[in-house]
Order: structure tokens, then C-alpha cells, then sequence
């Protein structure tokens, strides 16, 4: 997720930065005015989500955030995860910056994903159950897909793919109790508080 | 934004500057000379360390000249071979960490080419005990350089909300001046 530089190959690098390039150059064009101020807000929030730990048992786990993300922005996680990525890179050292396209495809295809799928769910009813089960699901997915494409890419890299995939994902589990139900609470709060988040174009 | 959301944004920064252990968003390697061999240790931006990074240790060619595997303390030996040496650390999940090491001036073994005399090879011993001995003390401080050099700081996070905020304030500008311009 926070790849460093030297770990992938040339043509895994050039290939996965044309793609997040892309995404980004989509996300940008259906991303409206009105929603600039949110991208940026949820932006901030994947940037400081990292330096945030929650004790969960005997280890820590921090929160990732991509689900909520792709949940509210669609498209427009790719260029809010970019800059947030960029700045993390640069100011934290984590992940190195030619490996920045394939961090933000790693994180931005899952966020988008389960956007394309939560939101739909979303858009049969506001039950407050179903508004945290989606929030979980979606959050959870997230989890799940990054856990996939970053095992994925490593492999293109020539590495093991089954190996380090369980490995990420054993890291990752005691961080799906703490995502799914955190991503499922914001969806509830936002209702609460700003119901328009939760449909995009409605105001189009 | 509100007030509730800039206060709870500023409640979460508090906890974000907190220090404190976490998992591999990056890793560290830190390596210097203890005698004739190269001790080190592989450690998370916390603090923590980081058992089972496989470590390698290439010349100044790029040549892989030794390799080996963190221990349960993530500390790690290796054979010192002269020169310049670069020590790469390398985690499963694509972390990478990077250090350039210098054979210090003199090591034990490195005496005098021709057949010295009695007082000289006992003079080079002395010096290989004393530097051995000055390594074990300073390489703790070099070790807590390193690790301060590149901590965290809260000014750090500060600066990319910033940059965050003026990104969102230029878009928006630039979006308003679009839409003025086709207007007229």
C-alpha cells in the first residue's frame, strides 16, 4: 500500500502509473464544484488516517479509509488519494514516489469499486441497519481488494503471489473488526448530519 | 466546515501526533561496525522492530556480497567486507529501506603489510580494541540519530493539510473562474 521505490519493475511502474493516471484525469472530469470541498475533507482525513492507531488486542491497527472514500467520491477518490498519497510520501517518507502510481491504483480501484457497488444500496432506502451494513460492507471490501491488487502487482513484480498475499491479509484482519464498523458509523453520522453527501448528482 | 468537524479534525490530529508504535507504512535499517563485523538492526518508524526482513548487503558495483534475516529483535550480523556498502532491507509486502555503510580506517586483522616488530603489532591490537570499543558506545547515538531524523513531527502534518486546503482552495478558484469566463 505504501510501496517503496526499487520494489516494483520498470514495466509494472509504467503500466500502473498510465493507469492511476487515467483514473485520476476521470475522477478529476466528474468531480463538481460543489464537491471540491468534501474531496479535500476526505482527502485530509486518508492523510491523518494512517498516524491514527486504535489498540485492537495485543497489536495496533490504523485505519485505511479507501472504502469510505470510494463511497462518498466515486471516481474522485483517484485524484483525493493521489495528493494524499503525494504528501504522505514526501513528508513521512512512507512509500516512495516513483511507486506513487501504483499506490494510488492500489488504494483508488478498490475505493472505486466499492463505490460502484455500495452506492446503488444506498439509493434503495435509508434504513439506518441498512446504511451501517453498507458502510461495513463496504469498508470491509476495501480492505479485502487492497490486500488483492497490492499482491497482485507484487507478483507482476516477480514476487510469490499466494505467499504474500495471506501474509498482508493475516496483518490486515484485526483491522476489518475496526474498519467495517467505523465506515458503517460515518455513513450513519453523515446521514444524519448531511444526507446530501451520500448522493452524489442529485444536486446536478 | 463546522464547527463540531473542525474541532473533531483537530481532536484527531492531537491523536495522530501522539507517538507511538504502529505497523510498516515504511521501514528503517540502521547498520554500523562492531570490530570486524557489521551489526544492525531493522525497525518500524515507531519504534518497533521487525523480525524475519531478509537484509542484503552489495558493493559499491552492485554485487550482492552477503545476505541474512532479522532475528525475533530484528537485529542482524553481518561479515564486514571492506569498502562502501550499501544495505538494502526488504519486507514481503514491498517495503524497502536503504543504508550506505563505511568500513571504518582500521579494522582488527588490517595490520602493517611487512613483518612488524614486536611493539608495533601490539599498537595495532590497541587500536582495534579501542575501536571496537568506541563503536559500542557510539553506535547507540548514531542509532538514535538516525531514528530522530526521520520521526515524525507534527508540523509535518500540519504542512499537508495545509497543502490539502490550498489544493482545494485553488481548484475552486480556478472552477469559479471558469464558469465567470463562459458566462460573459
Amino acid at each position: 500500500m505504501h510501496l517503496a521505490d526499487g520494489i516494483l519493475t520498470g514495466p509494472v511502474l509504467a503500466g500502473t502509473t498510465l493507469l492511476a493516471v487515467a483514473g485520476v484525469a476521470l475522477g478529476l472530469r466528474r468531480t463538481d464544484y460543489e464537491q471540491i470541498p468534501q474531496t479535500a475533507v476526505l482527502a485530509a482525513a486518508f492523510f491523518v488516517s494512517s498516524l491514527i492507531h486504535v489498540p485492537l488486542g495485543p497489536s495496533q491497527v490504523h485505519l485505511v479509509l479507501n472504502g469510505l472514500l470510494g463511497l462518498l467520491l466515486g471516481w474522485g477518490a483517484f485524484p483525493a488519494l493521489l495528493v494524499a498519497l503525494f504528501l504522505q510520501a514526501i513528508l513521512f517518507g512512507y512509500g516512495g514516489l516513483t511507486a506513487l502510481g501504483a499506490n494510488t491504483l492500489i488504494m483508488a480501484l478498490p475505493a472505486v469499486i466499492c463505490g460502484f457497488l455500495a452506492r446503488p444500496l444506498l439509493a434503495r432506502g435509508r434504513h439506518p441497519v441498512r446504511l451501517f451494513a453498507v458502510g461495513c460492507l463496504s469498508g470491509g471490501l476495501a480492505l479485502v481488494l487492497n490486500s488483492i491488487f497490492l499482491a497482485a502487482i507484487l507478483y507482476l513484480s516477480d514476487r510469490e503471489f499466494l505467499g504474500v498475499l495471506s501474509a498482508i491479509f493475516l496483518a490486515h484482519l484485526p483491522l476489518l473488526l475496526v474498519e467495517g464498523p467505523l465506515t458503517g458509523a460515518a455513513v450513519l453520522f453523515l446521514h444524519k448530519t448531511k444526507p446530501e453527501i451520500l448522493t452524489p448528482g442529485a444536486h446536478r | 466546515m463546522t464547527a463540531r468537524s473542525t474541532f473533531l479534525l483537530i481532536a484527531l490530529l492531537l491523536v495522530a501526533a501522539w507517538p507511538h508504535p504502529g505497523q510498516a507504512h515504511a521501514i528503517r535499517i540502521f547498520a554500523a561496525y562492531e570490530g570486524a563485523a557489521i551489526r544492525g538492526s531493522v525497525y518500524l518508524p515507531g519504534g518497533n522492530p521487525l523480525a524475519g526482513a531478509s537484509v542484503a548487503a552489495s558493493d559499491q558495483a552492485g554485487r550482492v556480497v552477503a545476505r541474512t534475516a532479522t532475528d525475533d529483535q530484528g537485529q542482524f550480523t553481518l561479515s564486514g567486507g571492506g569498502g562502501i556498502l550499501l544495505l538494502t532491507a526488504e519486507t514481503m509486502d514491498g517495503h524497502r529501506a536503504e543504508f550506505t555503510l563505511a568500513a571504518p580506517k582500521l579494522a582488527p586483522g588490517q595490520g602493517q603489510a611487512d613483518a612488524p616488530p614486536a611493539a608495533a603489532r601490539s599498537n595495532d591490537e590497541l587500536r582495534a580494541l579501542i575501536e571496537k570499543a568506541v563503536a559500542r558506545q557510539l553506535n547507540p547515538l548514531r542509532e538514535q540519530l538516525d531514528r530522530e531524523a526521520h520521526r515524525r513531527r507534527l508540523q509535518d502534518i500540519l504542512g499537508g493539510l495545509g497543502y490539502i486546503a490550498g489544493l482545494a482552495g485553488l481548484a475552486l478558484y480556478g472552477v469559479a473562474r471558469k464558469k465567470t469566463g463562459k458566462r460573459d
